[in-house]
């Protein structure tokens, strides 16, 4: 096989990598040159995948099925923090290390700074640790702020059928009211792409889908 | 609280806290969606899906946590996304084909037995991968012709035809660029 024709091969073993054992058959490849265009497919299949990964995490909607694609306007209420806190009995470091068992690295001062400080916005998921952690609900220690600007954060916080799926969300996924929304707006936002109107109608068909689906799953399990 | 991410030890009475899952993936998320996009490249020829594969994995996870307490979560994560990733893929190819699936087509047996091998091949394509970057700097050694037909056909799937019209070169150079600068590449890794 001239370097021409090995060229050519190359080619069709990339773009058919299924097939590359037999295409090598057809080709009459020896084994030194099977061993070479192998090797070199490889490296044009490292190049791709390196290609691949998540999406900017707030259109990632693994990202925001799993609470950790951040939304702005929930953010922590210091005072009710260190009550609530204050109240299960678990001083700053316990907190970290019950958050550690979660995998949540954070440090003490950063719980002190959640007791001192206004407006500090948390991850969802991180949230929901933390109530569960102190044992309430994490409704009992955020605070929403509601920006009057017409995003389609407050169009759909606004909306009946988005309060009634943030109700059966909250429900089926045992979560606090505040992480339910949180996590039903970032899935929401995922779907709209830069720069485009969001479509109210096809959120919700995604939104209500998303919310059936996942009460058909859990009922049928049981 | 949520119980489908808490659950106890077989003893029962001894606590185990797994992790939570959004901690999992921001560790562990773009390892698997590599893992996924290799197994569907390689063993079906798909290009999408990726993302899919690793959704329905941490779908999975939070309805129906593992029994047995993970010692090595990436390691767990890694295997689920292969085997769902063979999952999928097998779905596609039933559903582009019309037909039920035939591993005979394949290269590799089937995921569920003995696909010990085909998974160190996967394995294998996503730690050459994770070596990317590495490969950046080695895109330096290219000729710039061979930079442009790499970067160009490899990471933007251009076609060969393509290339030679915006070159102004035969596709036949195309492939003789493309391969002297794979190889310069393998040499740059190491990996002859």
């Amino acid at each position: 096989m001239n370097e021409e024709q090995k060229a050519g091969l190359l080619d069709r073993l990339i773009a058919m990598p299924v097939q590359r054992t037999q295409l090598l058959d057809e080709a009459g490849a020896t084994a030194d040159e099977r061993t070479e265009l192998l090797e070199l497919a490889d490296i044009a299949d490292a190049a791709w995948v390196s290609t691949r990964g998540a999406p900017p995490v707030e259109e990632d909607p693994i990202a925001a099925m799993l609470g950790i694609a951040p939304t702005p306007g929930l953010a922590i209420d210091p005072a009710a923090f260190k009550q609530a806190r204050v109240r299960s009995g678990l001083n700053v470091s316990q907190l970290r290390d019950r958050l550690a068992q979660r995998g949540w690295q954070v440090s003490n001062g950063e719980i002190a700074s959640w007791q001192s400080r206004e407006g500090i916005e948390l991850l969802p998921a991180l949230l929901q640790d933390i109530g569960d952690a102190l044992s309430v609900s994490a409704d009992s220690f955020t605070v929403t702020r509601v920006s009057d600007a017409p995003t389609i954060h407050t169009i759909l916080r606004k909306s009946d059928w988005f309060v009634a799926l943030v109700e059966q969300w909250q429900t089926l996924r045992h979560v606090a009211r505040s992480v339910a929304e949180a996590q039903l707006l970032t899935r929401a936002t995922a779907t709209v792409h830069r720069g485009e109107e969001p479509d109210v109608d096809q959120i919700r068909e995604l939104l209500e889908h998303l919310v059936a689906s996942s009460g058909e799953s859990g009922s049928s399990r049981q | 609280m949520q119980p489908h991410e808490r659950r106890r030890g077989a003893g029962g009475d001894c606590a185990v806290t797994m992790p939570n899952l959004g901690v999992l993936y921001m560790e562990h998320g773009q390892k698997m969606i590599r893992t996924a996009a290799a197994v569907l490249l390689r063993k079906f020829g798909l290009t999408d899906g990726d993302l899919d594969v690793v959704q329905e994995v941490f779908r999975e996870l939070q309805e129906k946590p593992p029994a047995e307490e993970i010692r090595n979560w990436e390691a767990y994560l890694i295997r689920v996304t292969q085997r769902r990733a063979y999952d999928w893929g097998r779905k596609q190819h039933v559903k582009k084909q019309g037909q039920s699936f035939n591993d005979d087509e394949f290269d590799d047996e089937p995921v569920d037995d003995a696909s010990e091998e085909a998974f160190a091949e996967v394995e294998a394509a996503v730690d050459l991968a994770a070596r990317i970057p590495e490969l950046l700097d080695g895109m330096q050694l290219l000729t710039e012709n061979e930079r442009f037909v790499i970067t160009r056909q490899v990471f933007d799937d251009a076609s060969r035809d393509r290339l030679a019209e915006e070159l102004g070169v035969s596709p036949p150079r195309i492939s003789q660029l493309r391969t002297s600068g794979l190889k310069k590449l393998r040499t740059y890794l190491g990996t002859e």
